[in-house]
């Protein structure tokens, strides 16, 4: 790809070898702002423009009918001050943290498990991925069915550890539904650490296996490391996704029981279309749209995601 | 041949159903519609569009619409079925970007009284409609005199359904007063049976014990101050004193212990009762109909009965006032062109309540709200039928459920409130001062 470019100034070029030299010049060549422009439209028309509408109807006063009123700063007042924004906030805190827990290790370890070659663990990475496959509101109903108290495996009929209404039970619905979205979203973050394992070359593997390093060994100081990147990327999209959960959660337990599980996406929906309070709805929408923006940005300059370097320089 | 379509219309009907409403719920990025119920012969474009829920009658509004487009092939109409969550958002977005159906599926009282004022409702004016409905069915979608919806399954009180061969195992008899209720708690608990099933996750069957309690105690002049939102309309002693009689109930162990857990479209609040793991449940009359459809043999055997929800020692309301859902309802949108407009209200004045539908409705065990059913069910000889419309008849007030009553915000937060009674998570006096906060609002 690189010779394609028109000539680079002499100097520029680093003189460290071609790979990484050439990455950092192209860096720097001049590239027509149009190639920007379809992801542009597209991501005006369909996040920024609605984004900024919510952002307007947070000052109004509509409840989906007619011409929203003008109300100010009163649904900013009422959304800020009210007890149960800052509960489904804490809520949705709960899960996040919750989810990254459960989810981290588990599509880490499979990832790495499923990303040599094999007939075998071919099967089984396309087994694991039906998980994913399977619509959130299908996969909430199969699970509601699943843990119902009185006909379900969590009932007389199932097996004794299972025996608790675990839906039912303000204490333990959170670790239930935490639970239930990894079942759903492992799949996917097992894809992105397999992918990512099978990029890491061979001959490191083969270097420190003849110095005498054990699989453990192996796996804290190359996979981990090589694995890096895929970890931010993974983390990033299950910390943000989180912000999101909202239709397995509706259908499963439609929030309850009482503010047990009312998660800020949630919180917003009930608010907007069951309560039919636009305006303060939008409000919540706002927050949550910025609590999702700083949540990348920091993540990302946390873990230097933006300066990006090769992992394997000198290979 | 006929039935293999019908059923399979509703097969796809259902699943159309509950797919629409997932979606509504999802991204909401998709578009949702034509592709369900009933389609008019030819695929004509210019069908009359008519939404439809999923429910124990849903089946005799297809047979309606098939009936109508045999015979009017040159005003074909269009159903389609929707499944019971996301519905109402689904209704309010549609109206509000001007694709509403020509007619709509509602249930009358506030959210269909925004619609009247919003001018998203045509009045029906054809006395050919709306001369058929009992006075209690046609209050709840008139407004300033006018009529807005047109009946389409049954009247629909709270009574209380209870499995008789429970009641013999312990020798019990059916509580004529709350107290009596409360004195069977322990009688069922001590043989393991849990007195009440009740679908708690759902929320709204929670909402007829405050109905009923506060009409029973108050009379129903305390909610009407509510629907009024008079200034600490909540605050009269009667809504104190029922939600406290709620939480003894819970505290008792009146309720099935998993309550919180159960949503009632599962069914399985329903298989408790048939299954003898529950004795009683306080529910709308539906739920005989939903319970003769999932078992027919326990229906058939008798032991499924009725009561009406119990009097209340020493209340100032009349124990024959009802709460529940005098029916739900067809209304005609405004917007709808004039050719649309004269195919459904024909449709509503030929084929929906005639001879026909009604048989349908009465063969569910289901009572629609006509006058003109009375000879029907005379002839049929359906205990529970009989006790639905003579209970209707002769109550004195016929209260709308409450969530329906008052308008979508306050309903909200009345459910979630009245969810944290059950669950023991608030007390009335915070319940009534969150409640208060909600008429100051308006």
């Amino acid at each position: 790809m690189t010779t394609t470019l028109p000539a680079v100034p002499a100097g520029a070029a680093g003189t460290r070898g071609d790979g990484p030299g050439a990455r950092r010049r192209s860096e720097r060549q001049p590239v027509s702002a149009w190639l920007l422009a379809p992801a542009l439209i597209l991501f005006g028309g369909f996040a920024l423009v609605p984004l900024g509408g919510a952002v307007a109807l947070s000052f109004t006063s509509w409840n989906g009918l007619g011409t929203p009123a003008w109300l100010g700063l009163d649904n900013w007042g009422a959304v800020l001050t009210d007890h149960v924004t800052w509960l489904t906030l804490w809520i949705t805190l709960q899960v996040m943290v919750g989810t990254w827990l459960v989810q981290t290790p588990l599509s880490l370890l499979l990832g790495v498990y499923l990303a040599p070659r094999g007939r075998w663990r071919a099967w089984m990475a396309a087994v694991y991925f039906i998980a994913l496959l399977m619509s959130s509101s299908a996969v909430a109903l199969v699970f509601k069915n699943l843990l119902d108290p009185n006909f379900g495996l969590a009932g007389p009929a199932g097996p004794g550890f299972l025996r608790h209404s675990w839906l039912g039970d303000p204490n333990t619905v959170l670790i239930a539904v935490i639970l239930i979205i990894a079942w759903h979203f492992v799949p996917l973050h097992t894809l992105l650490y397999q992918a990512g394992a099978r990029q890491i070359p061979g001959s490191l593997y083969e270097a420190a296996q003849l110095d005498g390093a054990g699989t453990v060994r192996r796996f804290f100081s190359i996979t981990m490391p090589q694995l890096r990147y895929t970890i931010v990327t993974s983390s990033t999209l299950m910390l943000v996704g989180s912000l999101t959960y909202f239709d397995l959660v509706f259908v499963l337990t439609a929030g309850g029981p009482g503010y047990a599980t009312r998660l800020l996406p949630l919180h917003m929906y009930l608010t907007g279309f069951t309560a039919t309070e636009m305006g303060r709805a939008s409000a919540i929408a706002t927050i949550l749209a910025v609590v999702g923006l700083a949540l990348s940005l920091g993540l990302t300059r946390l873990s230097g995601f933006t300066r990006m370097q090769s992992q394997q320089e000198g290979l | 041949m006929s039935s293999t379509i019908a059923r399979r219309v509703r097969a796809t009907a259902a699943v159309v159903g509950v797919a629409l409403a997932l979606a509504a719920c999802g991204s909401g990025t998709t578009p949702q519609l034509g592709d369900g119920g009933t389609a008019a012969p030819g695929g004509s474009g210019d069908a009359a569009i008519v939404w439809g829920l999923e429910g124990g009658q849903s089946e005799s509004y297809v047979a309606a619409v098939d009936r109508w487009n045999e015979e009017h092939p040159d005003q074909p109409i269009e159903l389609q079925m929707f499944g019971n969550q996301g519905y109402k958002d689904k209704l309010r977005i549609a109206l509000g970007a001007g694709q509403g159906p020509d007619l709509m599926f509602s249930w009358g009282g506030a959210a269909l009284k925004t619609y009247v004022d919003a001018g998203y409702v045509e009045p029906i004016d054809d006395p050919a409609i709306t001369d058929r409905y009992l006075p209690s069915v046609l209050d709840t979608v008139t407004f300033d005199g006018k009529v807005y919806g047109a009946a389409i399954n049954n009247i629909q009180p709270v009574v209380i359904l209870y499995n008789d061969a429970v009641f013999r195992q312990v020798g019990a008899e059916p509580p004529t007063t709350w107290d009596e209720l409360l004195d069977l708690v322990p009688v069922f608990e001590e043989e393991g049976i849990a007195p009440i099933a009740l679908a708690g996750q759902s929320k709204w069957p929670q909402l007829p014990y405050l109905g009923y309690l506060v009409d029973r105690i108050g009379g129903p002049e305390v909610f009407d101050a509510i629907v009024a939102n008079e200034p600490d309309a909540w605050s009269h002693p009667a809504v104190t004193q029922a939600l406290t009689e709620i939480q003894t109930l819970v505290e008792a162990g009146g309720f099935v212990d998993d309550h919180a857990s159960i949503a009632y479209e599962t069914g399985a609040a329903d298989a408790l009762l048939y299954t003898g793991r529950a004795a009683m449940m306080v529910v709308l009359s539906q739920a005989y109909s939903n319970i003769k459809t999932a078992a027919p043999d326990f229906v058939e055997s008798g032991d499924l009965k009725a009561v009406p929800f119990p009097a209340y020692d020493g209340g100032a309301g009349d124990p024959a006032n009802l709460v529940g859902n005098p029916s739900n309802f067809w209304s005609v949108n405004a917007s709808a062109t004039d050719e649309h407009k004269e195919t459904v209200l024909a449709f509503l004045a030929e084929q929906v309540m005639n001879e026909e539908y009604i048989g349908e409705i009465l063969d569910r065990s289901a009572v629609p709200g006509v006058t003109t059913a009375r000879d029907q069910i005379t002839e049929r000889d359906d205990t529970f039928a009989e006790m639905v419309v003579d209970l209707t008849e002769a109550a004195p007030h016929f209260q709308l459920s409450w969530d329906q009553a008052i308008n979508p915000s306050q309903a909200e937060q009345l459910t979630t409130h009245l969810d944290r009674v059950f669950l023991l998570q608030t007390t009335p006096e915070e319940f009534v001062s969150a409640m208060n906060a909600t008429l100051d609002a308006q």
